[in-house]
């Protein structure tokens, strides 16, 4: 053979050995590597798509019900979970909630992975080691990453493959959202937590929604959770918070004083608003009760309270009085709730308010800040200033009710019965007006219920008022801002002890209104800010006590900045104001000391004699700033001798 | 007659110690059972275990209310001891001092 042919058949053998190789390796390629990768792929796919479903169902879960995965049976209410409750603070940490998911994605995995086996295993051997499937949720400030071992072995024929590690996350603001809802339950710590508006802020993509179902507020905080394929899913993160009214009282808290009048044989109700504060609703730290004996105690100690609560109708009071009959030339004695004019003999009842000094002790208690409750104000601020609590507020009740000439008890409760048939009505559903308004419907809706209910005094209050139930000319729910404080009025009585044997029953005690319209009223009253006690910025020097004046110069001094202006207001005792507004021209300034000569703008013969009260409102940078209130007496020069004194 | 007084004296008085040492034994032992089973979850009155929290865990220190600062820097104001404690947060007495409501 020649060494040439030699070389050829090395060559084409060369080429055969090459190509088998190649054949065999090409199609061992096909063979374990190409079905395998394709299974691989999309067993992985489907199962990471299956983890982020699951994942995003555990968190929305975990939401829902207020960060548990299984809820704690002792802190369940309506399918979450208490936050708060009466005084603890039980939210879940940041670390619970991804524990809890954890706990969540790990358990629906091992319970499910039929779910994923089922499409694959027509083709495939697919094993998924379920024992060993674990997961990690991690919440960071703009996103909550979800790490999940999910073991799944894929085999067809010889081949085996091994896929476990999945890995995805959320575009969420969970962080702001759960650092949001603990300001809320950090809230519903202080005395000064509103129920009815217990979430004061808001984020770009985060809202917050409540609602108050009886004792529990439940609130929802939502914003939105963003897949990887950018589609965007509503979030929800549910708690719900217990918070008793009584909460807001207490040491270190706000201090509340009840003043009542209770007397079996009157139409007052003391005890049984004692009994709905004390007994129903708990209220039994940082409150003391006031009867009608010790109100000159309680004027001790005003400065201490945050909220005062006037009720059981504490000045009613029957007054036997004298006048001069011209029809039989002669004096004669009649009994009244009180004569128009000039207090008499006290025959029953309480007169702990007819002394001027404690009304203008209480009124600067609000001007303050204090903030007060008159629950049935009857008539006691109408047009009669000795029998108010406040005086000069400019209301208008109509006249005391003359009880006759016979003062035995038994006549007296006739009279006073007939004169209550005679004046009881009902609301009207169209004179419930301010239907949004805390007071008629959170945390109680007591719109509709308050329909029907009875009163039996109404009162015209003033432009300055916010009626709430009824109109201007007729208010029995009204609210008032004095200075710095709040005071709210009312007409709703308890069921009292004379009233009682008339056999009505549309009090808000008979028709079982009593305990939400408190609460309401309660939550409104609490939720201003502590009483500070402290003097304000402004000062009234002269006159000052009821001091005879016979010029109109009123001095004060101002800490307020330079710049700043003033106003004069003096009220009249039937409450109308006559507002001077202090110039260049009427006030002169030395140091912190202003006088304000009014002779130019007003004319003192244009006031009637009598009582005034006076206050000066600063104004600076858009804040108003109130003086306390004092009074002075107005009389014709003619009428004061040399030594002061009134002829 | 004398020695009988005695023994009666004797008998009352170790009937006396061991009353006294089982009391000083026994109501701390079941104070303590008491207060882990019901103080150490929510202190709660809803707690079954734990109904009537103010007689038992108001005094536990468990259950002792002040400010919590949890393992992310959050403050939890009124928070329990023993519940703080447990998930890694720091206690202290009294109310946080930093934490923010907001709107205020």
């Amino acid at each position: 053979m020649k060494k040439g042919q030699v070389t050829i058949f090395i060559i084409i053998a060369m080429l055969i050995v090459a190509g088998i190789v190649l054949f065999f390796a090409v199609a061992n390629i096909q063979y374990t590597k190409e079905p395998v990768l394709i299974d691989t792929d999309s067993v992985y796919s489907y199962t990471e798509s299956y983890i982020e479903n699951v994942a995003r169902d555990c968190l929305e879960k975990i939401g829902k019900q207020g960060g548990y995965y299984e809820i704690p049976r002792e802190i369940k209410i309506l399918d979450t979970a208490y936050w708060y409750y009466e005084g603890i603070n039980i939210q879940p940490f940041l670390v619970t909630l991804e524990n809890e998911t954890n706990k969540c994605v790990t358990d629906v995995l091992k319970n499910t992975t039929d779910i994923v086996l089922g499409p694959f295993n027509k083709t495939n051997s697919v094993e998924i080691d379920k024992e060993r499937i674990t997961s990690k949720i991690k919440i960071y400030e703009n996103f909550v990453n979800v790490d999940v071992y999910y073991p799944i072995s894929i085999s067809k024929g010889d081949a085996t493959s091994l896929v476990y590690s999945f890995e995805t996350s959320f575009r969420i603001n969970f962080y702001k959202l759960y650092e949001l809802a603990t300001e809320v339950v950090n809230y519903a710590s202080l005395p000064d937590f509103d129920k009815c508006e217990p979430v004061k802020c808001s984020s770009d993509d985060i809202n917050f929604t409540f609602f108050n179902e009886k004792d529990d507020l439940i609130i929802k905080g939502q914003t939105f959770l963003v897949r990887e394929n950018n589609s965007y899913t509503p979030y929800e993160l549910k708690f719900a918070i217990k918070r008793p009214i009584k909460e807001a009282f207490g040491e270190n808290k706000k201090h509340l004083a009840v003043l009542y009048q209770e007397d079996k044989d009157l139409p007052t109700f003391g005890d049984k608003s004692i009994k709905l504060l004390s007994e129903t609703l708990e209220i039994q730290e940082g409150v003391d009760f006031y009867d009608c004996d010790n109100v000159p105690k309680f004027f001790d100690n005003i400065n201490k309270y945050d909220v005062i609560i006037i009720t059981g109708n504490l000045q009613f009071q029957i007054i036997k009085y004298t006048f001069f009959d011209s029809t039989q030339n002669k004096n004669v004695e009649e009994a009244s709730e009180l004569p128009s004019s000039e207090a008499g003999e006290l025959l029953y009842g309480c007169n702990s308010f007819n002394p001027s000094e404690r009304k203008i002790a209480l009124k600067n208690w609000v001007n303050h800040g204090g903030i007060l409750w008159i629950n049935n104000v009857a008539k006691a601020e109408s047009d009669n200033f000795v029998i108010s609590y406040l005086g000069s507020l400019g209301y208008d009740g109509g006249k005391w009710d003359n009880l006759g000439s016979i003062f035995t008890l038994e006549a007296l409760q006739n009279s006073l019965l007939s004169i209550m048939e005679k004046n009881k009505e009902q609301i009207n559903s169209y004179e419930i007006t301010a239907i949004d308004h805390p007071i008629l419907s959170c945390p109680n809706d007591i719109t509709k219920e308050l329909e029907g209910t009875g009163y039996y005094n109404s009162l015209k209050v003033t432009d300055v008022d916010e009626v709430l139930v009824g109109d201007k000319n007729s208010a029995k729910l009204w609210t008032r801002n004095l200075g710095k404080g709040v005071i709210v009025f009312d007409e709703f009585v308890l069921k009292d002890n004379l009233y009682n044997s008339l056999n009505y029953n549309d009090d808000i005690e008979s028709k079982e209104l009593d305990e939400k319209y408190f609460v309401n009223v309660l939550n409104y009253i609490s939720k201003f800010t502590e009483y500070s006690g402290i003097e304000g910025e402004i000062n009234l020097i002269d006159p000052t006590k009821d001091d005879l004046i016979e010029k109109p110069l009123f001095i004060f001094n101002s800490k307020l900045p330079e710049g700043s202006f003033y106003t004069v207001n003096i009220v009249d005792i039937s409450g109308k104001t006559i507002s001077i507004k202090l110039n260049q021209t009427n006030l002169v300034k030395t140091n912190n000391k202003f006088e304000a000569n009014l002779i130019k703008s007003i004319n003192l013969t244009q006031l009637g004699n009598g009582r005034y009260e006076w206050s000066v409102e600063g104004k600076f940078n858009n804040t108003n700033y109130f003086s306390n209130i004092d009074s002075f007496t107005k009389f014709k020069k003619e009428e004061i001798n040399n030594n002061g004194t009134i002829n | 007659m004398e020695p009988l007084i005695k023994m009666n004296m004797n008998k009352q008085f170790i009937f006396f110690i061991v009353i006294f040492v089982a009391g000083l034994t026994i109501i701390p032992l079941v104070t303590a059972i008491l207060e882990d089973s019901c103080c150490m979850g929510f202190c709660i009155l809803k707690s079954d275990s734990c109904f009537e929290r103010s007689s038992i865990c108001e005094y536990a220190e468990s259950c002792q209310i002040g400010c919590c600062i949890d393992k992310n820097g959050f403050e939890h104001n009124n928070y329990p001891n023993g519940r703080c404690v447990e998930f890694g947060g720091r206690f202290y007495e009294g109310t946080c001092r930093r934490m923010s409501i907001c709107g205020e």
